[in-house]
């Protein structure tokens, strides 16, 4: 059993796996995957039927399962969501493991794998990662000004 | 103004996020997919042995004792310590597993595990046996529950 606690160097493992086999692309095409596969249906119907405020409710949830150092702001009046990550679990425990070399761009999945999902609902994002080498990084959460007015959620 | 605010620190939480059990399974079907069964093998010794390198140091150092307390540890934290139970006795460390507590948490979200999932097993304690100077032994695996018997025999512990 590779435990629940071992995902994180056996996802950073595989990203590298992947590159070895067909570069970056080869990365990046496992991420939309997993986007379509993975975060759509556990992130996206919860966007369609709350808006930002699922986003909120994913996010809060699965941080907290991931015991995260983080502070997480929605506004909804400006239907948006900012996050700080203090201390992220995942890069953590991979920059922790002195024995292993974490895959460089493992903070990009952030990125690639929410934003399908989000952007086809109406919801943009930004994301800053460079502190990502410090396990910190921010986004920022918003609703497209042209799906403004029909996001659920939103006064 | 309408504000949703929460803060936490790290230490406010338990760090286990069981949705992992199904990232673990779709990256190694998805793997099995693109790459078939020398793909998942090839990833997966990869992981283990680089994954590994400080347990297999402490097996090297002092025997099969490490290994049975690694064991012991992954399930408590899991919070599974009833799925697994050991006999180390003369250079053998014989670990009974009655459950996955993956997969377990994977069939009540009604997700079928990928065909290639008992290479979790199989492949990554195998690495890591081979790679700990051990001889590895896998019996009676139940794709449905995890259950399985592990074996695993130190010959220098035995040989003395």
């Amino acid at each position: 059993m590779i435990s629940c606690t071992e995902f994180i160097p056996a996802y950073s493992e595989l990203f590298k796996f992947l590159e070895e086999m067909g570069g970056y692309d080869e990365v990046m095409r496992y991420w939309l995957y997993i986007s379509d596969t993975y975060v759509e249906p556990l992130l996206g119907p919860l966007v369609d039927q709350k808006g930002i405020l699922g986003c909120w409710e994913y996010w809060t949830r699965a941080l907290n399962e991931e015991a995260a150092d983080f502070t997480m702001t929605l506004d909804l009046d400006k239907q948006e969501l900012r996050s700080e990550m203090h201390h992220c679990p995942s890069k953590g425990l991979l920059l922790q493991l002195k024995h292993m070399e974490p895959y460089p761009r493992y903070c990009d999945h952030c990125g690639v794998i929410y934003d399908p999902v989000l952007k086809k609902r109406g919801i943009g994002q930004e994301r800053d990662h460079s502190h990502c080498d410090e396990a910190r990084c921010s986004s920022r959460k918003f609703v497209l000004p042209e799906f403004s007015r029909k996001a659920p959620g939103s006064s | 103004m309408e504000k949703l605010v929460m803060d936490r620190r790290a230490d406010a939480n338990k760090y286990l996020h069981k949705d992992f059990h199904l990232s673990i399974d779709l990256s190694v079907d998805y793997v099995g997919r693109r790459f078939g069964d020398a793909g998942v093998r090839k990833y997966l010794t990869k992981y283990a042995t680089a994954y590994y390198i400080p347990l297999v140091g402490r097996i090297r150092k002092d025997g099969l004792k490490p290994l049975m307390e690694y064991f012991r540890d992954l399930y408590a934290e899991e919070g599974a310590s009833d799925a697994v139970d050991f006999v180390l006795d003369e250079g053998e460390l014989r670990v009974h597993v009655a459950y996955c507590p993956g997969l377990k948490y994977m069939m009540g979200k009604g997700h079928a595990p990928s065909p290639w999932h008992v290479e979790t097993v199989r492949t990554v304690y195998g690495t890591l046996a081979l790679n700990a100077g051990l001889d590895f032994e896998y019996e009676n695996y139940d794709e449905k529950t995890g259950a399985v018997q592990l074996t695993f025999r130190n010959p220098k512990e035995r040989a003395s």
